[in-house]
């Protein structure tokens, strides 16, 4: 449940009265539907010790579930705003723990959910005046996740930053030299998505070896389908498949790339874009096979091979194969 | 009846604005003299805003002499004798450094928001501080007074932020006296800070206006409360408080506060 300060309160965001409300609204969403609570003040000053009082810091005499705290999350508080909540809460001599972080669908995406990232920018107006403009999170209308080359890239400098489940090494020291890139992007999807059975990060280093061996401008335009256009960068992701990831289309239903066709060569984008692919190659291999697919499976159907007993298929089949050996999986 | 208005109308000259506004209630015409007024500070111009709403709700008709067109800003200035109560935007006034607001009926932060858009150029945190003491001492003013109409004004000048919330309701000392009793008015409004801070009496609170004497404070500010025939004028930074005794009546509540901070311009 989520309780957005700027529309649930557009005329009163100040009084004990507007406090009472939200005091209520928080309630209804633990104790009633026994939900997760956030509350947005994004875009808002509230300056108002009574609204903080009444509407947060009251929340402590209220019969509550014993794990309310960990389900009230109040996100994009301005800093003079969370001083004034501190104080309050002091006062009245309990503990609100909440997280002033703003919800995420993952703890590196810099954008709460529901908005994209936008990096800093100098804009021309109408008049002709350049204004500047800082980096920031911008809503979309959709609600739904969307993902910019510039958010992609900062996610890569948070995961850089972390400890991550490496690939095995390839013997061609430069086989293994996006390692971290595609350890970082393993992690993040099969964080997002939380698959019963994770997505190992070898078959995704196999298959780039397997797609583009590691070549990151390759271009591929021998595909007999035309319409998918050339198959680009280190695992090769087809014109079309750029299109279908974007929020234009109907084939995804969440977690959308508003990224340019230039993009696709940038190995950031290229593993991000295909890991997230894979998922819904999942997804559609397991209506093919009415079974919950292997991973070797999903990575046929990537390429467009499932079920396919073509010579070239087989090839391509041998060469994944090889790859994952070389990596050290068994399947 | 002539009454000849101070060389500044603000909040600093306050007797013989007081004795107009008692006067008002006596008198069917009065005249305002505005031979010596050289200047209406942003105080000032709320102060007549609410002289211009008694005048026409007691039925006194207000005339001026020797009237400086180059005090001709204000639209309560701009006109003649209104036959009706004037509405909301006719008592809005802005200017570079000042703000003027009428609020009708209940609490509205539309004021605190114009506030942070107009003073922009101060430092953040004090736009945020007073934006709380404004909040507070309106949702104060709202609780209690149960006026109709509520007159704010802002104003930055000479590195000082000048700010002040005023009504016609039911005074602190009426209010108070419902349930304490006090020797005198300015003892009521002295009392009702001790008292919880607060005269209301809707709902729990409290620390609201605790805080807001703290944020004062902290800006070495002080504050000019007058109700009904007291008043108290409280220095926050030397802890020092002066009671005032009104030689006339005043309708209503009027609050005003100075604060001081670096960042403030001239």
């Amino acid at each position: 449940m989520k309780i957005v300060i700027k529309n649930e309160f557009p005329h009163d965001w100040v009084t004990r009265i507007a406090g009472e409300k939200l005091r209520k609204l928080i309630i209804s969403g633990l104790v009633n539907e026994k939900v997760e609570v956030e509350v947005d003040f994004a875009g808002m000053t509230i300056a108002s010790v009574s609204f903080f009082d009444e509407g947060i810091a009251k929340l402590a005499e209220e019969d509550l579930p014993k794990d309310w705290k960990k389900k009230l999350i109040l996100s994009n508080l301005n800093p003079w705003d969370k001083e004034v909540l501190d104080v309050v809460t002091k006062q009245r001599k309990i503990e609100v723990p909440v997280s002033l972080e703003a919800k995420k669908s993952h703890p590196w995406r810099i954008c709460p959910v529901g908005e994209h990232f936008v990096r800093a920018h100098d804009k021309k107006s109408k008049k002709g005046t350049i204004g500047h403009w800082d980096s920031q999170c911008r809503k979309n209308p959709s609600g739904k996740e969307i993902y910019t080359t510039d958010e992609i890239n900062k996610i890569s400098e948070v995961f850089s930053k972390t400890k991550l489940k490496m690939p095995n090494l390839f013997e061609k020291e430069s086989w293994n030299r996006f390692d971290e890139l595609i350890a970082g992007w393993t992690q993040f999807w099969n964080d997002t998505f939380n698959p019963s059975e994770p997505l190992p990060v070898n078959y995704v280093k196999a298959l780039i070896a397997s797609e583009s061996s590691f070549i990151t401008s390759s271009t591929n335009s021998t595909s007999k389908k035309k319409k998918v256009g050339k198959a680009q960068g280190l695992v090769q992701l087809t014109e079309e498949t750029t299109k279908l990831l974007s929020h234009s289309k109907k084939e995804l239903s969440d977690h959308f790339f508003d990224i340019s066709q230039g993009d696709i060569f940038d190995p950031n984008v290229n593993v991000c874009a295909a890991i997230r692919w894979l998922f819904r190659k999942k997804e559609i291999a397991q209506v093919r096979l009415k079974r919950i697919p292997t991973w070797y499976e999903v990575m046929l159907e990537y390429k467009g091979i499932l079920n396919d007993k073509s010579k070239e298929a087989v090839k391509q089949q041998t060469n994944l194969q090889d790859q994952l050996h070389k990596l050290g999986e068994i399947f | 009846m002539r009454y000849l208005l101070p060389a500044i109308i603000s909040s600093s000259y306050l007797k013989n604005l007081i004795k107009i506004s008692d006067a008002i209630q006596t008198n069917k015409k009065i005249i305002f003299d505005w031979k010596n007024t050289r200047e209406i500070e942003s105080s000032g111009y709320s102060i007549l805003s609410v002289i211009l709403d008694h005048a026409i709700e007691a039925g006194c008709q207000i005339d001026s002499a020797n009237f400086d067109t180059r005090l001709y800003k204000h639209p309560i200035l701009n006109q003649k004798w209104p036959k009706a109560r004037l509405g909301e935007r006719e008592h809005f006034f802005e200017n570079s450094r000042s703000l003027n607001i009428s609020i009708d009926g209940s609490f509205s932060p539309f004021f605190a928001t114009r506030f942070a858009e107009k003073f922009h150029f101060l430092p953040e945190k004090l736009i945020f501080h007073a934006q709380m003491i404004l909040n507070e001492l309106l949702q104060n003013a709202t609780d209690h007074s149960g006026s109709e109409r509520y007159y704010l004004y802002a104003e930055v000048k000479q590195h000082k932020l000048i700010f002040g919330v005023l009504d016609s309701g039911i005074s602190i000392p009426a209010k108070m006296a419902q349930k304490y009793e006090q020797p005198s008015d300015e003892n009521y409004i002295d009392f009702s800070f001790k008292e919880g801070i607060t005269t209301r009496r809707l709902r729990k609170g409290g620390y609201g206006l605790f805080h807001t004497f703290n944020i004062i404070k902290d800006y070495d500010g002080n504050l000019v409360i007058l109700s009904r025939s007291g008043g108290i004028r409280r220095y926050f930074a030397q802890r020092k408080v002066v009671r005032l005794q009104l030689d006339n009546h005043l309708r209503g509540t009027w609050c005003f506060l100075e604060i001081k901070s670096k960042g403030i311009p001239e």
